[in-house]
């Protein structure tokens, strides 16, 4: 025997659970939603052909609101007209209705339904479910969306901060260091060029030595500026020749590709590699896909 | 003879509001909060699941009397809504080799089988809390 259909004492009249005003308001909140549903035909907006800056949902319209300013302001910078369109206006509408209106007016009416609910006497609360139960945990419900999404949002917006200062960083030190190697090489081609009366090279990157038969490759230290160099840590590569001189750096700081390893065995930091002949040099940047082969001279 | 041909083995208003609570509960903050859930069918649908175990429980804990076949039948409804709004992408995606007929019972299954179990368990829960007032409320 269910017990929600027992009958009364009579044994004609069914006692309901739920109260009148409670059956109206959840067959016009159904009515509502299923209008919502279906007004692009299926059942979620992300599924549906949303305007794109609503893609964080209907829950933050401030979101939206700021992707349709910020898309006009590049469009205008641009030199090109851009119109809010229908479809992006009835949702920034709907958005700002519900969150702003509709939710926060039934969630008061809710709270003061309940309050008075519970002062009444025990003959009036015959039914188990009223409205005002709806109202507050479906108020409640979106408040808490609200919440969640918004930190998720902070989060990510921090998340993206911080990696874009990061990119930065990176870019700028393996800037300082492609200059600084430009700098070595061409100091080292100036070697190579020179005779060996003006402590050149005589047309390579051999150091000339009256005393010694063997041959002596030129140093970074014989560099000048080698002693202003500060970015990266310097080497010099272990095949050398007489007309092909290698010098790999290094970054000091660790950054871009961690899953990149290094001349000296290093995972995670830039390495720019300038391979210099007496007619020409040119820099490599190694370690992020990204920038590789990016800078030459 | 009389009372038992009123008595009703599935009460349908249950299911209606059943099937309204679902749409109010979890579909219309769900169309809310879109963009925070997890891109793809499965997990949409995983989703759904989860927002059918969670009513159904609640149902079968707040309803005066038995309520476990009720949100079933709700829950199979909302299914319903779910795979007709989908336009069958979901069948798409799992790549099921047997017939849409088969898929979509199976689906439907599943959904009753989830519901009906959450809702038996919520009337466990009310049954126990009934219990433990009953004791207090004896004296020793």
């Amino acid at each position: 025997m269910n017990q929600k259909t027992d009958n009364d004492t009579n044994g004609t009249k069914n006692v309901s659970e739920f109260s009148p005003s409670f059956i109206k308001l959840i067959i016009a909140l159904t009515v509502f939603t299923l209008v919502l549903t279906f007004f692009s035909g299926k059942i979620y907006p992300y599924v549906l052909d949303f305007p794109e800056v609503f893609k964080g949902g209907l829950i933050l319209p401030w979101l939206g609101a700021m992707g349709l300013t910020i898309i006009q302001g590049i469009n205008e910078f641009n030199g090109q007209i851009f119109l809010f369109g229908t479809q992006s206006k009835i949702y920034l509408l709907v958005s700002i209705l519900l969150i702003g209106i509709v939710f926060p007016t039934l969630m008061m009416f809710g709270l003061k339904n309940s309050s008075q609910k519970k002062n009444s006497s025990s003959e009036e609360k015959k039914y188990v479910f009223y409205p005002h139960s709806v109202q507050v945990i479906l108020s409640g419900i979106i408040l808490i969306s609200i919440f969640v999404s918004s930190i998720i949002h902070f989060y990510v917006a921090s998340k993206i901060s911080e990696n874009m200062k990061r990119n930065i960083a990176i870019e700028d030190n393996r800037d300082n260091i492609v200059s600084e190697l430009i700098d070595l090489s061409n100091e080292a081609r100036q070697f190579a060029i020179l005779p060996h009366e003006l402590g050149g090279g005589n047309g390579s990157f051999v150091l000339s030595s009256k005393d010694s038969k063997e041959k002596k490759y030129i140093e970074l230290n014989n560099l000048k500026s080698f002693a202003l160099v500060k970015e990266a840590n310097y080497f010099l590569a272990p095949y050398k020749s007489d007309s092909l001189m290698t010098i790999v750096a290094v970054s000091k700081t660790r950054c871009s590709n961690p899953n990149f390893s290094n001349y000296n065995g290093q995972k995670g930091f830039v390495q720019v590699v300038a391979n210099i002949s007496k007619n020409s040099a040119s820099t490599r940047v190694e370690s992020s896909s990204r920038f590789n082969n990016a800078a030459g001279d | 003879m009389e009372n038992l041909q009123k008595q009703r083995i599935i009460d349908w208003r249950w299911v209606g509001v059943g099937f309204c609570l679902l749409v109010i509960y979890h579909l219309l903050p769900s169309i809310l909060i879109s963009g925070f859930l997890v891109n793809g069918y499965l997990s949409l649908f995983g989703w759904m699941f989860i927002g059918i175990i969670i009513l159904s429980f609640y149902f079968g804990y707040k309803s005066s009397g038995v309520t476990i076949i009720e949100p079933g039948i709700a829950a199979v409804l909302y299914s319903l809504l779910f795979i007709y709004s989908s336009k069958g992408m979901l069948y798409k995606t799992m790549n099921w080799n047997a017939s849409p007929l088969l898929f979509y019972l199976v689906f439907f299954g599943v959904s009753f089988v989830f519901a009906t179990l959450s809702a038996w368990f919520g009337e466990r829960l009310q049954a126990l809390k009934k219990e433990n007032e009953l004791k207090q409320s004896t004296p020793a």
